[in-house]
């Protein structure tokens, strides 16, 4: 479904990925970890389409198309579907208009016609309910004035109304108490099937206790330096990133 | 040297319009003698710093009294309730307008026919709240060509809405509404003024409107301003309120190619509400001016000001919005808000709120932005599979939503999007 070769990214001139190898296939999960500052959120935001960031080397191919060539809201309409880490506030623009409109614009995209009121309304119904979020932020602001948590939920939502085929979950986990964790966790699982895939980017380990990964990456200063099973993982949570630190010739005070 | 060039224009625009006035009576008279010795403003004006009206003198304008027959239906308010009376070329044409049974005592007509059967109403009120010192306020009261005479009794409610439907047509022709509005006390009406244009790239309106609020009364006056591009338009009102009433003026401006509105509010009774709404929407080379000026000169009062703006390619716009609170007006709460979206590199705009306040138990705020569309939120829009076009139109229509939504009369409110949507391409629904 994905694949992602040498890929190099820099914004305002200054190299922030430095060969990015991945290939995701079609029913995988992906974890994507690494200390803060390593790039995860440039690779998450480059796959989406963001402008900013100038891509200077490598390929990314997705379902046989050259993504990178696609606007932001071509890949999105191709199913690429990116959970924000810090989802924007958007005063006046109401939730559930703004999904009605990209989803009417997706299927548009795809000769479907616009989803019937009553269709949109049962979906609505059904996948929220699949992410506990309270009716009332469905007819808010987007995110506008929502709890941090709240924020993530409402990204999750977004993900089930929208049926995405590569989803990239970036840090949804962070600032999430357990109970929303779980959540948020339950929802992807739900929404997870042979013909989908998810990247999960995260900090820490606790999130993989919920959605287990096929495989899990490490992100360090713009590259991929070890890639290997679940159970990476937990020998992360126990030997923290000092480990893969010293290991790339860092110095690290203890 | 100057002063007798500047001179020269004006009084050349009270050439003009010299015996085009629909009548005459010792008011239009003092104001002609007051035009005699005033120029048109200067730059160096603080009034008229960001916004030039010399090339005015340029034209040799003239009145255009014309009995065409034109379609007016799609700028019809309420088209079957309405009392709308029409003015072409600033002339009242009662063969288009449509008026209808009103309850007792209610007087709707035009200046004319106001100034023939009720002489002693008109001169009760013309020229009594109207400031002649202003350059184009005294041009328009020397001559005024038609315009609305509504009078209200105290305690009438009037269901049907008021129309001041306005068109302009041909080259270089003059139009100077004036309209006369009394609210009695207790009494309530609803008016929409609109403004548009056929064929004609160069035309110029000057309007004048003067409005008695009485005590305790409720006047909502929506204003749509849509003339073509080459049609200039200083539009002046003149609000009196009286204790315990409400005024609200919704301010909508979409076209034209110099627009300048001056509202002036007083506010002169006790526990009054005062509600000025704003959009201006400018593309190409327009330019558009708002001046607003509340005058609070007594206690309790209330008033809340919010205008916006959206500016396209080399669109300019100026906001001016001047509140007094005056030593007596303790407990005043006065709140202003302007803000702007810049749309293109070239587009400016210059706003100034001007709070100036000489009581000391009062609560006022103002505040002023100016900025471009939200990066991240575009891009937040598009990740969703919103096209560029659909993001910025979602975020445009986020940002005027809150005036929009203060437009009282629905088929204002669809005029309006109508026209967003043919000239911008933006669907508000
Ligand atoms: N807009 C930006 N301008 C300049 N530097 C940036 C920008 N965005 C990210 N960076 C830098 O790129 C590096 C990687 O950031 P990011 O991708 O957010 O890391 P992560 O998500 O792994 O914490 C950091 O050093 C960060 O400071
Ligand atoms: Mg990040």
């Amino acid at each position: 479904m994905l694949s992602i070769k040498g890929l190099k990214a820099e914004i305002e001139g200054k190299e922030i990925l430095s060969g990015i190898d991945l290939e995701v296939k079609a029913g995988e999960i992906h974890a994507i970890m690494g200390p803060n500052g390593s790039g995860k959120s440039t690779l998450a935001s480059v796959l989406a389409g963001r402008e900013e960031y100038e891509v200077t080397g490598g390929s990314v191919t997705y379902k046989g198309k050259d993504l990178l060539e696609m606007a932001a809201e071509d890949r999105a309409r191709e199913g690429v579907f990116l959970a924000f880490q810090y989802p924007v506030e958007i005063p006046g623009v109401s939730n559930i208009n703004f999904l009605k409109t990209a989803l009417n614009e997706i299927r548009t995209s795809k000769g479907l016609e616009p989803i019937t009121a009553k269709d949109f309304l049962a979906r609505v119904r059904e996948r929220s309910a699949l992410v506990e979020l309270d009716t009332k932020l469905k007819n808010r602001s987007v995110n506008e004035g929502f709890s941090g948590g709240e924020k993530k939920r409402n990204e999750i939502f977004q993900m089930a109304m929208l049926e995405p085929s590569l989803s990239v979950l970036d840090e949804t986990d962070s600032g999430l108490d357990i109970d929303a964790l779980r959540i948020v966790a339950n929802g992807v699982n739900q929404l997870k099937n042979e013909t989908n895939a998810t990247i999960v980017v995260t900090h820490y380990q606790r999130l993989l206790d919920y959605i287990i990964p096929d495989f899990v990456h490490v992100l360090y200063q713009g590259r991929i330096v070890r890639s290997g099973p679940k159970e990476l993982a937990m020998e992360l949570e126990e030997k923290g990133y000092d480990w893969i630190k010293e290991e790339n010739g860092e110095t690290v005070d203890v | 040297m100057t002063a007798t060039l500047e001179m020269r224009k004006s009084q050349k625009i009270r050439e003009a319009v010299k015996n085009a006035g629909c009548f005459s009576n010792s008011a239009t008279r003092e104001a002609d003698q007051q035009l005699a010795e005033l120029d048109l403003p200067h730059f160096k004006a603080e009034a008229w710093k960001y916004t030039r009206v010399g090339y005015l003198a340029a034209t040799k304008w003239s009145a255009n009294p014309t009995s065409e027959i034109y379609d007016i239906s799609h700028w019809k308010a309420d088209p079957e309730e309405a009392n709308t009376l029409v003015f072409v070329n600033g002339y009242y044409r009662a063969d288009l307008s449509s008026l209808h049974e009103m309850p007792a005592g209610v007087i709707v007509t035009d200046l004319k026919t106001a100034s023939e059967y009720h002489p002693e109403l008109l001169e009760a009120q013309y020229g009594k709240h109207t400031v002649n010192t202003e350059v184009f306020t005294a041009l328009n009261a020397a001559q005024p060509f038609g315009g609305l005479f509504l009078y209200i009794p105290d305690h009438v409610v009037v269901e049907r809405t008021v129309q001041m439907l306005h068109l302009v047509t041909h080259e270089d022709t003059i139009a100077q509404p004036h309209h006369l509005i009394r609210v009695g006390e207790n009494a309530q009406v609803k008016l929409v003024g609109t403004f548009g244009s056929i064929n004609s790239c160069n035309a110029f309106v000057n309007s004048v409107m003067q409005i008695s609020v009485g005590k305790a009364a409720h006047v909502q006056y929506d204003k749509l301003q849509a003339e073509d591009e080459g049609i200039s338009h200083i539009c002046t009102e003149y609000v009196h309120q009286d204790a315990q009433s409400t005024f609200k003026i919704n301010t909508i401006t979409l076209n034209g190619k110099m627009i300048r509105n001056s509202l002036h509010i007083s506010v002169n009774g006790k526990h009054c509400e005062t509600y000025l709404n704003g959009l201006y929407v400018g593309k190409g080379r327009q330019h558009i001016d708002n001046h607003t000026q509340v005058d609070h000169r007594v206690p309790d009062c209330y008033s809340e000001e919010n205008y916006k703006g959206l500016m396209d390619e080399a669109s300019s716009a100026v906001f001016n919005g001047k509140v007094f609170v005056r030593q007596d007006a303790q407990k005043t709460n006065a709140f202003q808000n302007n803000g702007n979206i810049l749309l293109s590199r070239d587009a400016r705009v210059n706003s100034k709120p001007e709070l100036e306040i000489y009581a000391d138990d009062v609560k006022c705020s103002h505040g002023s932005t100016t900025g471009r569309l939200n990066e991240e939120a575009l891009f937040y829009l598009r990740a969703r599979g919103l096209g560029k076009h659909s993001a910025r139109r979602l975020l445009i229509a986020a940002f005027a939503s809150d005036v929009l939504e203060s437009i009282d009369n629905k088929s204002v409110r669809a005029m309006v999007n109508r026209y967003l949507q043919d000239r911008h391409n933006w669907s508000f629904d």
